[in-house]
């Protein structure tokens, strides 16, 4: 054996006695070597993975568990570039999941190759802690407001919708929820859930348009959601999602759920084929999440139920007020009944909650409604004048500098930008007195 | 009136600290209640934005006005902090409305970037 | 204008700045209170003017002053 072999036998020799699973690859990302500790983690020998290319699929659900392994090992597009980095990955047929480092080597033309080392993340066998018992009772008062059953069928829309939502609630797919913004689409999901059979586990909404990307995907690829006992994730407008999420998640959906995983429950406010030929929404994604889609009308078609949801939203506005409202009066009933509601329900509880602020007696009345609902004449045109409104915003500012300043002149005359002198002429025009100065 | 105002429940040191950096430098109100009876009060009489609270002092009061302002406030944006690793409480959390649930191991500097996507946005 | 209290930086003038409220049984919605405050705190919403920015509010006035509904008025944050 020559010195460089000799070498060779040696750095092998080193690997081999790492308790890490390491793999070595070329810079074609296939498979130069793997230490016994891979060869253990995965059950695959380097003699059959000797050579093969470790690539990322757009979809691992049809493949042989081999080629899955391989895939799993795939560096990402940072690792490739020259940058070391970390990820993680679904071990293939296992609750388990890969942190694998990998660290790119390179050479004077380039990259030579990628080293890689895993770190096996093992899922929690224990089920979690039971909620106390007195805890159940909230999770049963939050459940009661919504419940499928109160919904009433006043129309063909309406009673699709139930019809849908309820085969929704049977099974474990995911599905889509249409509908403008305001409209109900995460009540109908949170009945949904409470009517299906995971619902003792939690239901947790997740808005892609509002939330960091990087804490949605805790939630959405990592094991937390199931150590949370999340049985239903309900995402808000995937189409904010980064597109490498997105594909990600089709992964996700088009795998079965284990039975500890969440059921995914998807909505846009828009028209989700739009987002899709828009460019936005990933078209496999579209498809992945919409076996069943449910459109949720605006309130306007539905204001059969409009009596029932004054009702609802009076009572909550209740909770969190002392002044009890028990009802409207006709002349304001007439306005909110004709009220085209563009905000759909959350409009309508926004007017409820304000009127019952201002309202002093048991009812609303008209006169408790925002002006835009009941389309009154505008007041007349007020005039604007300009040296008197100067002079009120001057005074108005004086004295607030003398407040912030304890009366003090000199620190008054300087928070306003003045000179002294113009502020003492000022306050004796406006009659404003400040402290006794106490030096300069 | 309407306005951008985040009002926090039981946070203290680093985190707060930043918050009220936060507050200054984009020019919202932060509303800071250190007792319970105080802040419930103070999200009933004047709303706000995002309300952050931390949760294991007394769980259930904190869960039970979660639930109602998830009722009641649409438009408050809840993010419920712990203090430990504690998946059931987590889980409660999330099922009862809260925006974000921000337990360990996600590191509790993820709140600043939170809060400021969670503010409300002007509108064109 | 900052003091630092044990490590808290704090606006001292902020319990004495008056903001303002707006009814919603009055507001027309016209928009000139957000035009004419020279600070830009407020902004519009979709039927009433919000505050933005209410640490940015010098409680002027102006918005009170110029509103035709008399739907503004100016109030101490409690």
């Amino acid at each position: 054996m020559n010195e460089s072999m000799s070498d060779t036998f040696r750095w092998q020799g080193f690997f081999q006695k790492a308790e890490q699973p390491v793999l070595l690859l070329n810079r074609q990302r296939r498979v130069l070597f793997v230490n016994r500790a891979w060869e253990a983690c995965t059950g695959l020998t380097l003699a059959e993975v000797k050579g093969r290319a470790c690539r990322r699929r757009s979809s691992t659900a049809s493949l042989e568990r081999d080629e899955a392994i391989l895939a799993a090992c795939a560096p990402p597009a940072d690792a490739l570039a020259g940058r070391p980095c970390k990820v993680r990955r679904r071990v293939p047929q296992s609750a388990n999941w890969w942190e694998i480092q990998f660290l790119p080597l390179m050479g004077s033309a380039g990259l030579l190759g990628i080293l890689g080392s895993i770190h096996v993340l093992v899922a929690p066998k224990e089920t979690p802690p039971a909620v106390p018992e007195r805890l159940m009772a909230l999770r049963d008062r939050h459940a009661a407001r919504h419940r499928l059953d109160d919904l009433e069928p006043h129309s063909p829309a309406m009673e699709r919708l139930l019809e849908q939502a309820r085969l929704a609630a049977q099974t474990r797919i995911a599905i889509t929820i249409v509908g403008e913004p305001g409209a109900g689409k995460q009540w109908l999901a949170r009945a949904i859930h409470n009517l299906g059979d995971r619902r003792q586990r939690n239901f947790a909404c997740l808005d892609a348009e509002r939330i960091p990307p990087a804490l949605l995907a805790d939630l959405l690829f990592y094991p937390i959601a199931q150590r949370q006992a999340i049985g239903t994730i309900y995402l808000r407008e995937p189409s904010y999602l980064p597109r490498e999420w997105q594909a990600r998640l089709v992964e996700v959906l088009q795998r079965a759920p284990g039975p500890d995983e969440p059921r995914y429950i998807v909505s846009h406010h828009s028209d989700p084929r739009r987002e899709v030929q828009a460019g936005r929404l990933l078209e496999e994604l579209h498809c992945a999440a919409s076996a069943v889609t449910i459109v949720v009308p605006p309130l306007r078609e539905r204001l059969a139920d409009l009596p029932r949801l004054i009702d609802v939203f009076l009572k909550r506005s209740h909770e969190l007020q002392v002044h009890a409202v028990n009802g409207i009066g006709s002349e304001a009933g007439n306005v909110l009944r004709t009220h085209p509601w563009p905000g759909n329900l959350r409009d309508l509880q926004d007017v409820l909650t304000e009127a019952c602020r201002h309202t002093k007696s048991e009812r609303i009345e008209l006169a408790d409604l925002p002006f835009y609902l009941k389309q009154s004449t505008l007041p007349a045109e007020r005039r604007l004048p300009l040296d008197t409104l100067l002079e009120q915003v001057e005074r108005r500012l004086i004295e607030l500098a003398l407040k912030l300043t304890q009366g003090n002149q000199t620190r008054a005359a300087e928070l306003l930008d003045i000179w002294r002198p113009r502020l003492m002429r000022r306050m004796e025009k406006f009659g404003l007195k400040g402290t006794e100065e106490q030096g300069a | 009136m309407q306005q951008a105002q985040v009002q926090i429940y039981g946070l203290e040191g680093v985190i707060a600290e930043r918050l009220r950096e936060l507050a200054l430098a984009q020019r919202f109100w932060l509303r800071e209640t250190s007792q319970f009876a105080a802040c419930r009060n103070l999200v009933q009489t004047s709303p706000p934005s995002v309300f952050v609270f931390v949760l294991g002092r007394d769980v259930e009061k904190e869960l039970s006005l979660l639930e109602q302002v998830h009722a009641s406030l649409p438009g408050t944006k809840v993010i419920a902090v712990g203090e430990a690793d504690n998946p059931a409480l987590a889980g409660l959390a999330w099922d009862l409305g809260a925006a974000y649930v921000l337990f360990p191991p996600t590191p509790r500097d993820r709140l600043v970037e939170l809060v400021l996507h969670l503010l409300p946005r002007m509108s064109a | 204008m900052s003091t630092k209290r044990k490590n808290r930086v704090v606006e001292p003038h902020w319990r004495l700045v008056e903001l303002p409220i707006v009814s919603a049984t009055r507001c027309t919605g016209c928009g000139d209170c957000v035009a004419v405050c020279p600070t830009e705190c407020l902004a519009m919403g979709p039927h009433l003017p919000w505050l933005p920015r209410p640490l940015d509010c010098v409680s002027c006035s102006l918005c009170v002053a110029v509103c035709p509904a008399e739907a503004l008025e100016m109030k101490v944050r409690d």
